[in-house]
């Protein structure tokens, strides 16, 4: 029987190519990926009658007939590359197109081949690594999306560092260059064992006036003492979607800080999943969000505090212009065991159009008693007495307004340690603002 | 340079100012005076252009120009400074930051160059010295756990560098102690001089020790209603406001 409805009749037909196109073909994780479910059903699509979904609705996305083939032009994409600072500088560059690792356009540094890697590459020279990660997001699957990337597992990044390891700085492209309607369905494997230590920049960005989708799993596992800083960066356009799920566990004293700068993009939703599963753990999750026109934002997070004495530290702001929404949702569970457990919460917004929109909830379901938990949500719009402060200094109207919301987003920008990536991210804003 | 006429003002719908006469000239320091809510701050804040209040009747003519009809920042650009009696604290935002946007509009407005990098620290080190402030505070975000003395420090280190034609000071001495009080009133009188003119708004005396002022005016109920030299300050402190309160119940 075909459940499909009208409106998910294009999901129900790309999945059913997906599948045929699978069929035909032995996948690069194949013998790794057996034990992640793949039964996509499309009458489970999420719609805003979800609670998880209440004010993303995935309806355009349905209704899109996307291919399963991309052609791009690679020299449009080195002159893209090119022409951000941070391709320059001397790390690991990995470049995925279309879903696929791009050699030509990726530079890699030889004798860390073993550690930093493609997921298809790091899947012939060490399974049995991949084995001890892919599948630790299982329990956070919540929806057809996970399904959909199980099944394609597009390539992605992979870093395994064994003990005591530091890599080299990595920096991550996930292009899309298409002239037909194209999905991306990257999986990522992280692991760093213990007191290992690295740096990843990921950066989306596509190409042309079509519809795309970016639909990212990126599983991480830090073990004890580990640190990992992890940066996040969403350029796409009005016609560009973006759905994903990273999910990351963290062991006794490791330390995490997690950035993601969305600046633009039809609809993206980023869920953020945080395992403390140890004690003395630092976590720090930080968000930009800052969108014009007819587009959305939702940032759904969750930090579950499993054990004492671990640190929790979530800065989420949002700048919304033209008929922009944001949403955020930020869950924090402490457990019963975890006692001692500082958890912190932020969600700041500036509304600069009076026909944009923020939702924003704060939900802390607290089951220890010797804990220290704070969070709020603010929303408004820029201070008018600041305004007329600067005004009366000889600022116009307008310079007063870019300089107070560039300095509301200095505050996120700030904590991201690379220079090159913060002059690229200011400079995104000085074109906005 | 400032000629204010019969100037009314209100804020929603209640009136503040009932009719406000007021010649200054270039070279000249003026001090207003008058117990709270006689309409002080709200003759300075319409000055500099805060839109809040409404002027309902009257003009204010500057150096020839309507001054009503110009944008808070157009006035800045002319060469009107408001020192805030309240500073407001903007996170992310430091002095040097906004300052030398502010310059450069004023010197764009005049039709001047911008000002090279090395010239703005050069007037910057200069001005510092004047108001003795430190450039960690100029770096920091504006006001944000800025002492009161800091505050208002900063608020004269930016009349410094923007050398206005005509500052107006709101109680600018309120929260000082003796010693940040001199220092604010040392820097404003290295800033006088024959081509600029100072409006000093203020509820006591203690200011016009150090400043001293060619003309007081006391203001009550929204009107002037008495003028005269820097003795007049002395006499209200010596009397206090109930003396002219009671001078203005006498003749209603």
């Amino acid at each position: 029987m075909n459940l499909a409805t009208p409106t998910t009749d294009l999901l129900h037909h790309y999945h059913a190519a997906l599948l045929e196109h699978h069929s035909m073909m032995t996948h690069p994780l194949h013998g790794l990926s057996d034990q992640l479910n793949k039964d996509f059903d499309v009458s489970k699509w999420p719609t805003t009658r979800h609670e998880e979904w209440k004010y993303t609705s995935l309806k355009a996305l349905s209704q899109i007939e996307f291919s399963l083939e991309a052609s791009s032009d690679s020299k449009k994409l080195k002159s893209y590359l090119e022409s951000l600072p941070f391709y320059h500088t001397e790390a690991h560059h990995l470049v995925f197109v279309n879903g696929l690792f791009h050699s030509e356009l990726s530079r890699l540094i030889p004798s860390e081949e073993k550690t930093v890697s493609s997921t298809y590459v790091h899947a012939s020279l060490i399974p049995e690594q991949l084995a001890k990660v892919i599948g630790i997001s299982c329990p956070a699957e919540r929806d057809e999306l996970r399904k959909l990337n199980n099944l394609v597992l597009h390539d992605g990044l992979s870093i395994q560092l064994p003990k005591g390891q530091t890599a080299t700085q990595v920096y991550v492209y996930q292009l899309i260059d298409s002239e037909q309607p194209f999905a991306v369905h990257s999986r990522n494997l992280i692991h760093l064992a213990e007191n290992a230590e690295c740096k990843v920049v990921e950066h989306f960005a596509a190409f042309g006036n079509k519809s795309h989708w970016f639909n990212p799993t990126t599983e991480i596992q830090i073990d004890a003492h580990a640190r990992l800083e992890y940066c996040l960066i969403q350029t796409q356009s009005d016609v560009g979607f973006f759905t994903g799920l990273s999910y990351l566990r963290q062991s006794d004293s490791s330390q995490l800080s997690h950035h993601t700068i969305s600046t633009g993009g039809r609809l993206i939703r980023n869920n953020l999943d945080l395992i403390l599963d140890g004690s003395h753990i630092e976590s720090h999750m930080n968000g930009l969000y800052m969108l014009t026109n007819d587009t959305l934002v939702d940032n759904h997070t969750l930090v579950d505090h499993q054990r004492p004495h671990s640190n929790s530290n979530e800065f989420y702001k949002g700048i919304m212009d033209g008929k922009s929404c944001g949403v955020f949702n930020g869950k924090i569970f402490v457990r019963q065991a975890a006692q001692k457990t500082n958890a912190f919460q932020s969600n700041r917004n500036i509304v600069l159009s009076p026909d944009a929109s923020v939702y924003t909830k704060p939900q802390l379901e607290i089951f220890a008693d010797d804990v220290k938990c704070s969070h709020g949500a603010t929303s408004g719009q820029l201070d008018e007495e600041s305004i007329f402060y600067l005004r009366s200094r000889g600022l116009s109207h307008a310079q007063a307004k870019a300089l107070l919301t560039k300095a509301f987003a200095g505050e996120i920008v700030e904590r991201i340690p690379q220079p090159e990536l913060r002059a690229y991210i200011e400079q995104q804003i000085d074109q906005r603002f | 340079m400032l000629s204010i006429h019969n100037l009314h003002a209100s804020i929603e719908g209640k009136k503040i100012l009932n009719g406000i006469n007021l010649e200054v000239k270039a070279g000249e320091v003026h001090a207003i005076m008058g117990p709270n809510g006689s309409g002080k701050s709200t003759l300075a804040s319409i000055l500099a252009g805060r839109e809040e209040f409404e002027v309902t009747e009257g003009s204010v003519d500057f150096t020839g120009k309507d001054l009503l009809e110009l944008s808070p920042e157009d006035r800045a650009r002319e060469g009107v400074f408001l020192a805030f009696q309240y500073p407001v604290e903007i996170p992310g935002v430091s002095t040097i930051n906004f300052l030398k946007t502010a310059i450069n509009q004023i010197r764009e407005y005049k039709g001047e160059k911008p000002l090279d990098a090395g010239t703005f620290l050069k007037t910057m080190k200069e001005k510092m010295k004047l108001v003795e402030i430190d450039q960690s505070l100029l770096n920091r975000s504006l006001n944000e756990g800025f002492s009161g003395g800091e505050k208002k420090r900063n608020e004269i280190f930016q009349m410094a560098m923007l050398e206005p034609r005509l500052a107006i000071l709101d109680e600018t001495d309120s929260g000082l102690d003796i010693d940040a009080l001199r220092i604010v009133a040392n820097g404003v009188n290295k800033l006088k001089n024959p081509d600029n003119a100072i409006i000093l708004v203020t509820h006591y005396q203690r200011l016009l020790d150090y400043i001293v002022p060619d003309h007081v005016h006391v203001l009550y109920k929204g009107r002037i209603v008495k003028s005269g030299g820097k003795e007049l300050a002395l006499e209200l402190e010596e009397k206090g406001y109930d003396w002219i309160k009671t001078e203005q119940a006498e003749i209603a």
